[in-house]
């Protein structure tokens, strides 16, 4: 396509990642990375402990099996919803960049816009599950949420 | 335009490159995995180490 990078809407997000690396990685050494999900990972366990407590009949033992597997479900949902975001997002930079040289290319226009809404969609549910992806999606009314999840690519924190 | 239709105005020495219609995209899971969205710019690097 061309060079001219300048409409790319992934750019933001990576260059905010890129600043913001140095900060996380020592919002992880605090054990604050991905609150919401390390407890709920936490309460897992916890669960799991008691179970080894009371008598250990099949039942307890089906019942572990389904929680542990819910620990890895939580992260391949996550890395699917940031899958999502990067297919979406690439094409929405491949599709602009030809608009950059084809402004009048009715059939690229009418891509852009059936595309545009699934992106949206894609970037709304990563950011309602994983946290925010750009600093416009920060809610913050008493906490950063910014530090308090960890980065896209820090699934392993969760 | 013209100069883009028309090979008659193209001269030697200059190199030309085609101009991209709209057309024939991938679906966005295999656009990001071949690296472009487009069929026609899929060019997959075909040198290397023998």
């Amino acid at each position: 396509m061309n060079n001219n990078y300048s409409g790319n809407m992934m750019n933001s997000r990576n260059c905010t990642q890129n600043s913001r690396g140095n900060m996380n990685a020592r919002n992880n050494m605090d054990g604050m990375g991905c609150m919401n999900d390390r407890n709920r990972m936490d309460g897992m366990n916890r669960m799991n402990r008691m179970d080894g407590m009371s008598n250990m009949n099949s039942r307890n033992n089906m019942n572990r099996m389904n929680r542990s597997n819910m620990g890895s479900e939580v992260v391949s949902d996550k890395k699917r919803l940031m899958m999502n975001v990067y297919e979406l997002g690439f094409i929405m930079t491949e599709t602009l960049l030809y608009l950059d040289t084809h402004p009048d290319d009715t059939e690229a226009l009418a891509y852009f816009n059936k595309m545009k809404p699934r992106y949206q969609e894609a970037v709304a549910m990563y950011e309602k599950h994983c946290g925010p992806l750009n600093f416009t999606s920060v809610e913050s009314d008493n906490y950063w949420t910014w530090v308090a999840t960890p980065m896209p690519w820090e699934m392993e924190g969760c | 335009m013209d100069c883009m239709k028309s090979a008659s105005l193209q001269v030697v020495g200059m190199a030309y490159v085609p101009w991209q219609r709209w057309g024939d995209i991938y679906e966005p899971c295999k656009a990001l995995s071949r690296g472009t969205l487009f069929a026609v710019l899929d060019k997959p690097f075909k040198g290397g180490c023998r």
